[in-house]
């Protein structure tokens, strides 16, 4: 999947960064441009007293860079994407150097968007390259069991102390829930950064980081909202967050419910879990959400529509990343096709998949096609039945909507209304849609539905794909 | 969803909400097939498991209601020309934004001579934009319904007449007119006089406007009619364009005094051997403030009007102009811009052209410099000369003239030749080496990319590789996307 120009393009942040970009792409701009097969990297010399180290992956378009920015890619990804694709100016062959081959260790070769770990994650991830197989573990073990044996105890006790010190968090985080609907929403709401951040460290203290960092975002979605709506918005997190102590209560060890609360699996343990499903399709790119957490990390979710839903309809792709740590994963562009196998984590209802290997599409699927679309014109809310039955904690889910339209009101609020069978029904936007697509016959839409809110990911119109994310 | 249960649920829910908000116990306010639920746990429990089932409760049972003034609006219209392939999408809105406020219609225009109209979430003209080009007509129009109350317009197919005027939008309006007045001129002047005067000032005059198309001798009794029309503006319209007839009867509405005081600015010599021929100059200014006088009552006249207060008729004044007058590089507007602009709103296309050649043919700016009163003059000229002016253009020195390309509608004028081989291509290119030196973007890229709106696809194409070859600049820069868009463009049309 070689770079071209449309694609750095398309890849490209905003047009600044192009811009910036195009004033770094000559090679007297870097003191060091090398490669190996797909592979490129090299040293830009920028405003720090060392030069930033960039690396580009022609193969997945994954890329990483040590400046900064909080763009991605910043400017110096994108020159050396340029220069890789121009052929212009010529890079030497070499064996990849110790901070190359680090990053390729870390970044989990072919397995774009969640390969990044929250920060909890037990481990660092290698290359899936690197990846043990089963026999060479076994061998490893039948060269020294009693090795493996102490190992594995020492690894019980570890599992043993977080359980019991996650059981310990729960429990002070049940008094916190008491303690807001005590103490009443209203004040709750005022107060909720401050309030959540100081259970959301206690949390982290206890090995609870995912549900921490949950907790943590928890104000911003608040006040997302307007101020009547969010008494029964704070009502429903709290709620779902006792849902979670309760899971996690009666299955500790569920991978689903651990996600949740303690930290994601690593990449091996989801392609070594016997519950792990692994799906070969025609995908397609719905959009991608970057946002910067309040911890610092970078969220870069990347949701996916399966075109041939024999099952596992959606697939959503999460890295996180410290802003300046570069992007991990591979890169996507709204509205691209490919094929490839998703290894989805364990879940009743799967969602959050990796991807274990990737090609172009051969050929382009329209939607209407792939059979998606919901046919609940009554209630175009019912495909969220799974998530509610399965996965009742979610904060948001995928959605697909029947034909409808974007409607305004007077106070300039869009909502999204059934063309047919449910009039009455309106799901709110999260953002301002658009003017035009206010004037479009929406043959299918696909957003991010939170209870309260509709986030686009986009849409079929007559003007073709809309990319709403 | 279970509107049942919704409908017995709403009251308890609220009633749940409300007492949480100020705080305390909800446990009195479950709901009652909720109590077997929380029965036999400890209070805090109970409140716990109450927040669960009421979070639940709202996400699954209810549906948010549309409010009842959510108004659907009207379908946004397509356009003549399919919309842009989804790949050049990204390439057009860097070439959009590159190119400040009208240079995008450049943009436009571009796409839409190589068969594509813009993407509506690329491109949409607002309800207020000026001359858009008419293929947008139907979105400005939709734009324009979004505010309005009326939704009921646009049902009157393709067929302007006196029955469906009031079911089109003010702009399809125009453009139906514009066509109606290339096709048959005299069926479209009488629905105007029919129904402009029914419009209101600002509409009227934009109805009265589209009969510069197809301008004839049967328009005339109809605009000498609107000497008396009650807005300024019509008034001066008018008799612009019976001036264009060469009919000044009318006149411009402008008073004797104030005629008098515009020739007053002027005077009238002789020249050649004998000084039989006349001559015509601007006196010299004392003040700024004079300058904007005559500028100000030159608008609101016309030149033949004019060349008349002077004795002479159009053909005489501009033959006679002298071009340069003494307070040329102290006072704006200069006078050569204000006869320009005179020209260009009230002559007919002949003293248009006249004048064209003569500015283009003008000794006193510096040799093959184009004169910088020419590109107003550029919208009235025809391809032909249009595309004389670009060569002036392309042949001088100053690069700032680059800027005026944007304004020539007509495209596919300019070979790699032309450009590859042209003095000002080679003045910007030393301007663009001298700037990578600084080591910086060249500013002078962005007046390369200008090149775009006038170059065939293989000169925009030659021009790319060209600064490849020579800086190193690649071709995916913003600054070119122009340039690029032009022949991806015509590659997408194959």
């Amino acid at each position: 999947m070689p770079f071209d120009l449309k694609t750095i393009e398309a890849l490209a942040p905003d047009q600044a960064s192009l811009g910036a970009a195009s004033k770094l792409a000559k090679a007297g701009k870097w003191a060091r441009l090398e490669r190996d097969g797909e592979l490129y990297w090299g040293e830009c010399q920028g405003s720090g007293a060392n030069p930033y180290r960039v690396i580009v992956d022609a193969g997945d378009r994954g890329y990483k860079c040590t400046c900064p920015s909080r763009k991605f890619p910043c400017k110096h990804a994108l020159a050396l994407m340029w220069l890789g694709a121009d052929g212009a100016v010529s890079f030497q062959t070499g064996a990849p150097p110790e901070w190359v081959t680090d990053w390729l260790g870390r970044r989990r070769k072919g397995g774009g968007g969640g390969g990044g770990d929250e920060p909890a994650a037990s481990s660092g991830g290698k290359s899936i390259a690197a990846i043990p197989t089963t026999e060479m573990v076994e061998t490893a073990a039948a060269e020294d069991p009693k090795a493996a044996a102490r190992r594995e105890a020492a690894r019980e006790k570890r599992a043993e102390n977080t359980r019991a010190a996650i059981a310990g968090a729960l429990e002070e985080l049940e008094q916190w829930i008491n303690d807001q609907l005590r103490l009443g929403l209203a004040a709750f709401v005022d107060d909720a950064s401050e309030r959540c951040r100081r259970i959301a460290a206690r949390l982290v203290d206890q090995k609870a980081a995912a549900l921490a960092s949950r907790i943590d975002e928890m104000p911003a979605r608040l006040l997302e909202l307007r101020n009547e709506e969010r008494p029964e918005a704070a009502i429903r997190e709290l709620g779902k967050l006792v849902l979670l102590i309760k899971a996690w209560a009666a299955r500790p060890d569920d991978p689903e419910v651990r996600r949740q609360v303690a930290a994601s699996e690593t990449r091996e343990q989801v392609i070594g879990h016997p519950d792990t499903r692994v799906v070969s399709s025609a995908w397609e790119v719905l959009g991608e959400k970057i946002q910067t957490r309040r911890d610092g990390l970078v969220r870069h979710a990347t949701w996916l529509m399966n075109l041939k839903p024999e099952e596992c309809r959606y697939a959503l792709l999460l890295d996180f990343y410290p802003a300046s740590a570069g992007k991990r994963s591979e890169s996507f562009i709204a509205g691209e096709q490919f094929e490839a196998a998703l290894a989805f984590y364990a879940s009743p209802v799967p969602l959050r998949a990796l991807v274990v290997e990737r090609s172009p599409a051969q050929t382009c699927l329209p939607w209407r096609d792939t059979g998606f679309v919901s046919n609940a014109t009554s209630d175009p809310l019912s495909p969220c039945l799974p998530f509610w039955n399965g996965r009742p904690w979610e904060i948001e889910w995928p959605l697909a909507l029947p034909p409808g339209r974007i409607v305004r009101d007077k106070g300039g609020r869009c909502w999204w209304r059934a063309e047919a069978g449910a009039e009455s029904i309106g799901l709110p936007l999260a953002r301002e849609a658009p003017l035009p697509v206010l004037g479009m016959a929406l043959g299918a839409t696909v957003g991010l539905w939170n209870g309260m809110r509709l986030d686009l990911l986009a849409a079929q119109s007559p003007f073709g794909r809309l990319d709403l994310s | 969803m279970n509107a049942q249960l919704a409908a017995q649920l709403a009251i308890p829910l609220a009633a749940i909400r409300d007492c949480w908000i100020t705080g305390g116990s909800a446990a009195a306010l479950t709901p009652e097939a909720w109590r077997p639920l929380i029965a036999g746990v400890s209070a805090a429990e109970g409140e716990r498991r109450l927040a669960a089932l009421a979070g639940q409760a709202w996400e699954v049972a209810f549906r948010p209601a549309l409010p009842k003034d959510a108004a659907r609006q009207k379908d946004l219209p397509r356009l003549a020309l399919p919309t842009l392939p989804d790949r050049l999408r990204p390439l057009f809105r860097h070439a959009l934004r590159q190119a400040p406020g009208n240079d995008r219609y450049a943009v436009l225009r571009l796409a839409e001579r190589r068969g594509f109209s813009a993407h509506p979430l690329d491109w949409m003209p607002a309800a207020s934009s000026e001359d858009v080009p008419d293929l947008y007509a139907p979105w400005q129009d939709w734009a324009q319904s979004l505010d309005q109350e009326d939704k009921d317009k646009g049902g009157g197919g393709d067929e302007l007449n006196e029955d469906t005027w009031d079911s089109f939008y003010p702009a399809q309006r125009r453009l139906l007119l514009k066509a109606m007045r290339r096709q048959e001129p005299a069926r479209a002047l009488v629905l105007i006089a029919a129904r402009a005067g029914q419009e209101a000032a600002e509409k009227r005059l934009a109805l009265i406007e589209t009969l510069a198309i197809g301008l004839g001798d049967g328009d005339a009794p109809y605009l000498q009619s609107l000497a008396s029309d009650r807005s300024g503006k019509i008034k001066a319209l008018a008799a612009r364009l019976l001036a264009r007839l060469r009919q000044a009867s009318a006149g411009t509405g402008l008073s004797p005094e104030d005629l008098a005081e515009l020739a007053g600015f002027f005077e009238r010599g002789g020249k050649g051997f004998f000084k039989r021929n006349a001559a015509v100059s601007a006196k010299p200014l004392k003040s700024q403030a004079q300058a904007a006088r005559r500028a100000e009552l030159c608008d609101q006249s016309s030149l033949m009007e004019l060349a008349a207060a002077l004795g002479l008729t159009e053909a005489e004044f501009i033959d006679g102009w002298q071009f340069g007058g003494q307070d040329m590089s102290m006072l704006t507007p200069a006078a050569d811009d204000c006869v320009a602009r005179m020209a260009a709103q009230s002559s007919a296309d002949e003293f248009v052209a006249r004048l064209a050649n003569r500015l283009m043919a003008n000794r006193l700016v510096a040799e093959k410099e184009l004169n910088p009163s020419l590109p107003v003059l550029l919208p009235r000229l025809d391809r032909a000369a249009q595309q004389r002016v670009m060569k002036k253009i392309l042949a001088g020195q100053n690069i700032q003239n680059i800027q005026y390309l944007s304004r020539i509608e007509h495209g596919d004028l300019a070979q790699a030749g032309d450009i590859l081989s042209s003095r000002i291509y080679g003045a910007l290119k030393s301007d663009i080496k001298g700037q990578m030196r600084e080591d910086k973007t060249p500013l002078a890229l962005a007046l390369v990319n200008l090149f775009a709106g006038v170059a065939t696809a293989e000169a925009a194409r030659a021009v790319i590789d060209d600064l490849a070859a020579s800086f190193g600049i690649f071709p995916a820069n913003p600054a070119l996307a122009f340039l690029r868009l032009n022949y991806e463009l015509a590659n997408a049309a194959v």
